[in-house]
C-alpha cells in the first residue's frame, strides 16, 4: 500500500533521509526506531507533505500505487485526512489553543463530509465516544488547555480518524505523555487500527513500545534504514550492530518482563552521540560508534537479505543463528 | 470572563482615582496664583482675594480636591475664566471627535496591519511579501502631519474632493461625518497601520512554526488555508499588547491631526488652555484624556481576554 523507494530529504546542503526502499501493506504497523535526529519523524512527515517547508524530497512515496513526491500542496491535502491520518508527539502544541475542542474536531468532520451542522456535531461526539473520551458533550466546548495530556492525545486521534484513512501515521504519540497514560493510548491505537483495518506507520524511539504495537520495524541511524524485518525477530535477534546497541541501551524497553532481569546488570550505552549532519562517516554512518566496526566499514556496506523480509546492512553483524549464513545475496 | 472584567474594572477605577490625585497635585505643586493671573498685575489684593473665594481657592486641598471629583461626577466643573465656556459641556462636546478620530484609526490600522501582515508573512519567500514589509516601513517613517498636509493640498484643494477642514458630527450626518473624519484619520493612520503590519507578520511568522498549523494541514487543509484559519487569531493576541503601547502616542498624535485640518477636539482645547494658562481646565482635560487612555487599556485587556482562553482561565481561575 506504501511503498518508498530512493527517498531523500534535503534541508539546504543537508542530506537528513536517505532510504533505499521501506513497505508498508494495507493492515500491517511497521514501526520506525531510532536516536533523536535520525530522521524517523522527518521520514513520516514527507509521506504526506508536513515536512518544514524548506525541505527539498525526490525519489519515491507511493500510495495505493499513486506517486506522492511532486504533488502540490492542494494535491495532498486532498489524501491528507481522507486516506491518511496523523497524530502528532506532543498533543498540547498541536491542538489550536484558541479554538474549543468540538470545533477542531468538527473541522476534521467537515473537510471530508458535507453534513449539516447538527450532523457535524453528532459525528464529532459519535468520534469522542470512540476515543473513550468521557462526558464528550462537555469536553467538546472545552479549549485545550482545560484538558489532560492523554485526552488532549485522544483528541488529536479523534481528528485523524475522523474519515476513516487507510493508514494512520503516527509520530511518537506517547512520548509527550505521563506513563500511566502512554499504555491507554496505545491500546486505543491497536484497536483502532484492528477495528478499522487501518495501516499504521508508528515513529518511536522506543523499542519496548515497538515491540508491543507493531508487526515489522524498520530502524533507522543518520536518516538511513540499517535494519528492518519483523518487530519480534529483530528484537530478540538484532543482527546490525546498531541495533544490538540501541536494544543494550534499552534494558527492559525491549521487553518489559525482561525489566527485573536487567535490574543489577550494567547498563550499556553507545557511545557518543549522533553526529552533526554534516559529520557522518563514510561508508557504515555508525562505524564512528560501534565497538565491532572493521576497516571494511569505511566502504558502503551491503545489504543482505534474509526470509521473512528481514534485511540489514552490515559488515560485521552480529553472530549468526543456526540453520545457515545469509539467506539472501549480498546486493 | 465575568471576573476578568470584574477584575480589569476594578485596576481601571484604581488608576483613575491615582491619576487625578497625580494631575490635581502637580498642578497645585506648580505654583502660581490663578487670582493674579485673571486680574494681570493691576488687581488690588481685596479683589484678588475675593476672585480666589469665588474659585474656591481659599479651601484647603482636600476641599478643592473631592469639589472637582464631585463636579466631574455632576457635570460642572465651573466656567472658563478666560474663554468664558462651561468647561464640562465644552470637554463633552469636543471628546467625540477625539475618541472618534482615536478609535477609527486604531481600529482601521489593526485590521489593515493583520491583513497586510498576513499576506506578507504567507508570501516571505516572494518578492510581494518583502514589498508589503518596506511600504509598511515607509508607513512607520513619514510623520503624519506632513501626510496631512499632502492630502490637504492634493485631495482638498487641487481636486476639492474632500474638505481640508472642519467637523461635522456623527448626529448631525452621518455622510457629512465621514467625509470631514476621512482625511485626518488617513493622516493619522498610516504609520498606525505600518506599526501593525511589522508586528502583525512577525507574529504570523512565528505562529507559521506552530504544531497546530501542521495539524490543521493534516485534516486535509492546505497550508494556506490551515495558515489564515488557525493563524490569524492566534498571530492577532500579541497585537493587542502593541494597540496598547500606540495608545499615548495616538492621543498626542490626535492633537497635531486636529490642528492640521483645524478639528474642535480635546487636542485642540488643550493646546488653547495651556497656552492661555487655565490652570482649572488643563486639570479637567488632563484627567479626561488621562481617563480616554485607561478606557482603551481596559477594552484592549478585555480583548485579550476575549481572544485567548488561556487568559480568561489565568485571570478567573475558572477551571473545574
Amino acid at each position: 500500500m506504501l511503498s518508498i523507494r530512493d527517498l531523500t530529504v534535503r534541508i539546504g546542503p543537508y542530506q537528513i533521509v536517505s532510504i533505499d526502499e521501506l513497505h508498508l501493506t494495507r493492515g500491517r504497523r511497521l514501526g520506525l526506531v531510532g536516536e533523536s535526529g535520525s530522521g524517523k519523524t522527518m521520514t513520516a512527515m514527507s509521506i504526506v507533505g508536513l515536512q518544514p517547508r524548506e525541505a527539498q524530497i525526490t525519489g519515491s512515496i507511493t500510495f495505493d500505487g499513486r506517486e506522492l513526491v511532486g504533488l502540490t500542496d492542494s494535491q495532498l491535502a486532498a489524501i491528507r485526512g481522507t486516506d491518511i491520518g496523523v497524530i502528532f508527539q506532543d498533543p498540547l502544541r498541536a491542538l489550536n489553543p484558541t479554538m474549543r475542542i468540538g470545533k477542531q474536531i468538527g473541522e476534521s468532520v467537515r473537510l471530508h463530509s458535507d453534513l449539516r451542522r447538527s450532523a457535524v456535531n453528532a459525528r464529532v461526539i459519535d468520534l469522542m465516544t470512540q476515543v473513550q473520551l468521557p462526558e464528550p458533550e462537555q469536553l467538546a466546548r472545552r479549549y485545550p488547555h482545560q484538558l489532560s495530556g492523554g485526552q488532549r492525545q485522544r483528541v488529536v486521534i479523534a481528528m485523524a480518524i475522523a474519515a476513516r484513512p487507510k493508514l494512520l501515521i503516527a509520530d511518537e504519540p506517547t512520548t509527550a505523555l505521563d506513563v500511566t497514560v502512554q499504555k491507554g493510548i496505545l491500546d486505543l491505537l491497536a484497536q483502532l487500527s484492528e477495528e478499522y483495518e487501518m495501516a499504521m506507520l508508528f515513529v518511536s524511539h522506543s523499542l519496548g513500545v515497538v515491540r508491543k504495537i507493531t508487526h515489522d520495524v524498520a530502524v533507522l541511524y543518520g536518516g538511513r534504514v540499517v535494519e528492518t524485518g519483523p518487530s519480534s525477530e529483530i528484537i530478540d535477534q538484532p543482527r546490525h550492530r546498531y541495533t544490538e546497541a540501541l536494544i543494550g541501551a534499552n534494558p527492559g524497553q525491549a521487553d518489559p518482563d525482561a525489566i527485573e532481569a536487567a535490574l543489577g546488570t550494567p547498563l550499556t550505552t553507545i557511545p557518543g552521540s549522533v553526529p552533526a549532519l554534516d559529520a557522518f562517516p563514510s561508508g557504515c554512518r555508525f562505524r564512528d560508534r560501534c565497538a565491532h566496526s572493521l576497516d571494511t566499514c569505511a566502504e558502503n556496506p551491503p545489504v543482505t537479505r534474509m526470509s521473512g523480509g528481514h534485511r540489514f546492512t552490515c559488515w560485521n553483524p552480529t553472530h549468526t543463528p543456526v540453520g545457515g549464513e545469509l539467506d539472501g545475496a549480498a546486493r | 470572563m465575568i471576573r476578568l472584567i470584574a477584575h480589569r474594572g476594578a485596576v481601571l477605577l484604581a488608576s483613575a482615582m491615582a491619576g487625578s490625585i497625580v494631575v490635581f497635585l502637580l498642578l497645585r505643586l506648580l505654583g502660581g496664583d490663578v487670582a493674579t493671573v485673571i486680574m494681570g498685575q493691576g488687581g488690588t489684593p481685596e479683589a484678588r482675594e475675593a476672585l480666589r473665594a469665588e474659585l474656591g481657592l481659599d479651601r484647603s486641598w482636600l476641599e478643592q480636591y473631592l469639589s472637582w471629583i464631585g463636579g466631574l461626577f455632576r457635570g460642572d466643573l465651573g466656567q472658563s475664566y478666560a474663554a468664558q465656556y462651561d468647561i464640562f459641556d465644552e470637554i463633552m462636546s469636543r471628546l467625540g471627535l477625539t475618541l472618534s478620530l482615536a478609535l477609527i484609526s486604531l481600529a482601521v490600522s489593526m485590521v489593515l496591519g493583520i491583513i497586510a501582515g498576513t499576506y506578507s508573512a504567507l508570501n516571505s519567500r516572494n518578492a510581494r511579501g518583502g514589498l508589503v514589509d518596506v511600504i509598511a516601513q515607509l508607513g512607520i517613517a513619514i510623520p503624519p502631519f506632513w501626510v496631512g498636509l499632502l492630502l490637504i493640498s492634493f485631495v482638498s484643494v487641487q481636486m476639492g474632493w474632500l474638505p481640508s477642514g472642519g467637523y461635522v458630527p456623527w448626529t448631525e450626518s452621518f455622510t457629512g461625518a465621514v467625509r470631514s473624519l476621512f482625511l485626518p484619520l488617513t493622516a493619522l493612520s498610516i504609520a498606525l497601520a505600518g506599526v501593525f503590519t511589522r508586528f502583525a507578520r512577525s507574529s504570523m511568522l512565528d505562529v507559521l512554526n506552530e504544531d497546530y498549523i501542521r495539524t490543521a494541514m493534516a485534516k486535509g487543509r492546505t497550508w494556506r488555508r490551515a495558515a489564515v484559519r488557525h493563524g490569524v487569531r492566534n498571530a492577532a493576541i500579541p497585537l493587542v499588547t502593541v494597540g496598547t503601547l500606540q495608545l499615548g502616542g495616538l492621543l498626542a498624535g490626535t492633537v497635531v491631526i486636529e490642528t492640521v485640518f483645524t478639528l474642535p477636539g480635546l487636542g485642540r482645547m488643550l493646546m488653547a488652555a495651556v497656552t492661555g494658562r487655565e490652570a482649572l481646565v488643563v486639570q479637567s482635560l488632563a484627567f479626561v484624556i488621562i481617563l480616554v487612555i485607561l478606557v482603551l487599556n481596559f477594552l484592549m485587556d478585555v480583548a485579550y481576554g476575549l481572544l485567548d482562553p488561556r487568559i480568561r482561565d489565568a485571570e478567573g481561575a475558572t477551571r473545574e
